[in-house]
């Protein structure tokens, strides 16, 4: 009986092989021309032929590639922390708290948060020419921390729902204050989201793009995503090794943070979305 | 004794006594005052991100803002929305919003079944390393997006890894992204390959929630395996998954990075004409911004983009409610 089951699983095995070989080809194939010297863009090997660390170097030396990570970072940073505040304050309300007109605001976190921000370009533009805070990472910064308040309001709610009241209910009649209660009973518990509201708001400033090349006109001050792209438009060929390698360094350490908390990071948005 | 006590205070009374009581009141207002400093930062963050923008949009829209009246600009009325969707002129916009709708539900349907379709795949209890593959399949969902795109447009150049292997087989290069056809294939193939992970992963802890008894049920009853997928999996799965269908729409209808980072919305027809076949209504607005920089333009089309995104919110929400109600 195991036997037939066994031969009967291999056509699948096979299969799936196939489809993880395919799906992960692009990838495979950037990690290998990182490795490659300058000029084998041409000769097309599939199959590693040499490997050098060349491209790697002279990144990092000849190229702005580090002041973009420190840019990114600096914009990443800063903008979660200030989402992740904002938020954690607005979900405790939201879940805890009773305020006329808590029903209306819940409803209008629920719509504000599929609004496309994209659509505003110009608004933006034009006050960020106006505070003075054009091409300056503090402009976007702000722009970026406060954009995702809805969504990230709303999934902090749903997560503070999940916990029973009776926990904060139990510290308030021991005569604890809201205050109280909010940093000692429920603050640790929030951890957790906390931890994946940062994360999922640093990878997406990370993977921001039109407001960062909108409103950054210095490439000194360009994030990883669009200062890599000029290794694609200028000189392509000769620099198409350069930009494989600038393309491992600028997502592995990404790819690894997001596969060891992929877990959250899926409970924190299906919970966002499953539950209404 | 004291379940009696109810009968004498009836309901009225007991609003009237609620109503008034001091400390119950206080205990409102005071949480109320409380929620209020909780909110502040959440409030004053949607009104600078998405209030001021909003109606500040709105009004530059009726503006002729731009290169040519760049310090001092008056107001047109409707001309921006006139010269939008007046059809006369050659105006982009129904091309445009036809490709977006198109790029749009193709997007969503194929991401969400292809997704579906590698989950139960890879759910077959028979093949005792799923778990490696699953893992392995993640990677282009971890992958930052605005990175991976530009990976997959040096890759579709002229002399791209694609053009080598077909190379390889003897077939002439094919310039990707210079076809109206391949370009848009492959804007709709490379946004699969970085959705459907996320799919994958939804459907299949969705997967995880139906009840085995359904199946053993169907089994008793003879049901094949074609059959129990038709009526227990796929209608289970559109059940719990349909919320996240609706945001999918939203976001692919505006999905920038990934047209314009793939295809920069091209190929177009002739220098100046600033829509090409792959743009959608948001890269777009982006172009006409970037390269005419004609703002009340511009922001006549980020307004027309808003209220659609608003009506496929609507729409779709509804037309999943009644999905919903159908099963």
């Amino acid at each position: 009986m195991t036997v037939r089951k066994n031969k009967r699983i291999w056509p699948v095995r096979i299969l799936a092989i196939m489809i993880v070989l395919i799906i992960l080809f692009p990838f495979y194939y950037v990690l290998l021309t990182s490795f490659k010297a300058g000029s084998s863009f041409y000769t097309g090997s599939i199959f590693p032929t040499s490997f050098t660390l060349e491209n790697y170097i002279s990144l990092l030396k000849e190229t702005s590639f580090m002041t973009w990570v420190k840019n990114s970072t600096i914009l990443g940073i800063f903008a979660s922390l200030i989402a992740t505040t904002i938020t954690m304050f607005g979900g405790f309300a939201f879940s805890r708290l009773r305020f006329p007109g808590k029903k209306y605001g819940i409803l209008v976190l629920m719509i504000l948060q599929m609004f496309p921000t994209s659509v505003a370009m110009v608004a933006y533009f034009k006050m960020l020419q106006l505070t003075g805070l054009l091409n300056t990472l503090t402009g976007l910064i702000l722009l970026l921390g406060f954009g995702n308040a809805a969504f990230g309001t709303w999934i902090m709610r749903n997560y503070l729902n999940s916990i029973p009241k009776e926990l904060d209910e139990a510290a308030f009649i021991d005569g604890a204050s809201y205050w109280k209660t909010f940093w000692k009973i429920l603050f640790p518990l929030m951890t957790p989201i906390l931890a994946t509201q940062f994360i999922l708001t640093f990878i997406g400033v990370y993977n921001e793009y039109m407001f960062s090349v909108l409103l950054l006109f210095d490439p000194s001050k360009y994030p990883v995503g669009v200062g890599i792209k000029g290794f694609l438009s200028s000189n392509y060929s000769t620099n198409w090794t350069i930009f494989c390698a600038s393309a491992i360094l600028g997502s592995v350490p990404i790819m690894v943070i997001f596969l060891l908390l992929q877990k959250h990071i899926t409970n924190g948005l299906t919970k966002g979305a499953v539950k209404s | 004794m004291t379940y009696k006590n109810e009968n004498i205070i009836d309901k009225k009374t007991l609003k009237l006594i609620m109503k008034n009581n001091i400390f119950l009141k206080r205990q409102q207002k005071k949480q109320a005052l409380l929620a209020l400093i909780f909110l502040i930062p959440v409030l004053v963050a949607l009104t600078v991100s998405t209030l001021i923008p909003s109606v500040y949009n709105i009004i530059i829209s009726f503006t002729n803002y731009g290169l040519n009246h760049y310090f001092e600009f008056d107001f047109i009325g409707f001309k921006n929305y006139i010269k939008i969707f007046s059809l006369n002129s050659n105006s982009p916009f129904f091309p445009v919003l036809g490709w977006t709708l198109v790029w749009m539900f193709v997007g969503t349907i194929l991401n969400y079944f292809l997704g579906m379709l590698l989950a139960i795949f890879f759910n077959n209890p028979n093949l005792k390393e799923r778990n490696i593959y699953r893992s392995l399949l993640i990677i282009p969902w971890a992958l930052p997006g605005v990175i991976a795109i530009q990976m997959w447009h040096g890759m579709l150049g002229t002399d791209g890894v694609f053009n080598q292997i077909l190379n390889l087989f003897g077939i002439h290069s094919v310039s990707w992204l210079n076809s109206v056809f391949w370009s848009r294939f492959w804007v709709i193939i490379v946004n699969a390959w970085l959705s459907f992970p996320y799919f994958m992963t939804i459907t299949y802890a969705a997967l995880q929630s139906i009840p085995d008894e359904l199946y053993e049920a169907a089994d008793i009853d003879g049901a094949g395996k074609f059959y129990k997928f038709r009526r227990i999996t796929f209608p289970l799965l559109n059940k719990t998954l349909a919320p996240l269908i609706i945001t999918q729409f939203a976001f692919q209808f505006n999905n920038f990075n990934l047209i314009y980072l793939l295809t920069n919305g091209g190929p177009r027809n002739s220098l100046g004409n600033y829509f090409g076949s792959t743009d959608i209504l948001v890269s777009y607005t982006f172009n006409i911004m970037r390269e005419l920089q004609q703002y009340g333009l511009t922001a006549a089309y980020g307004v027309i983009t808003f209220i659609l995104t608003i009506f496929i919110i609507v729409i779709s929400t509804f037309s999943i409610k009644g999905l919903k109600e159908e099963f």
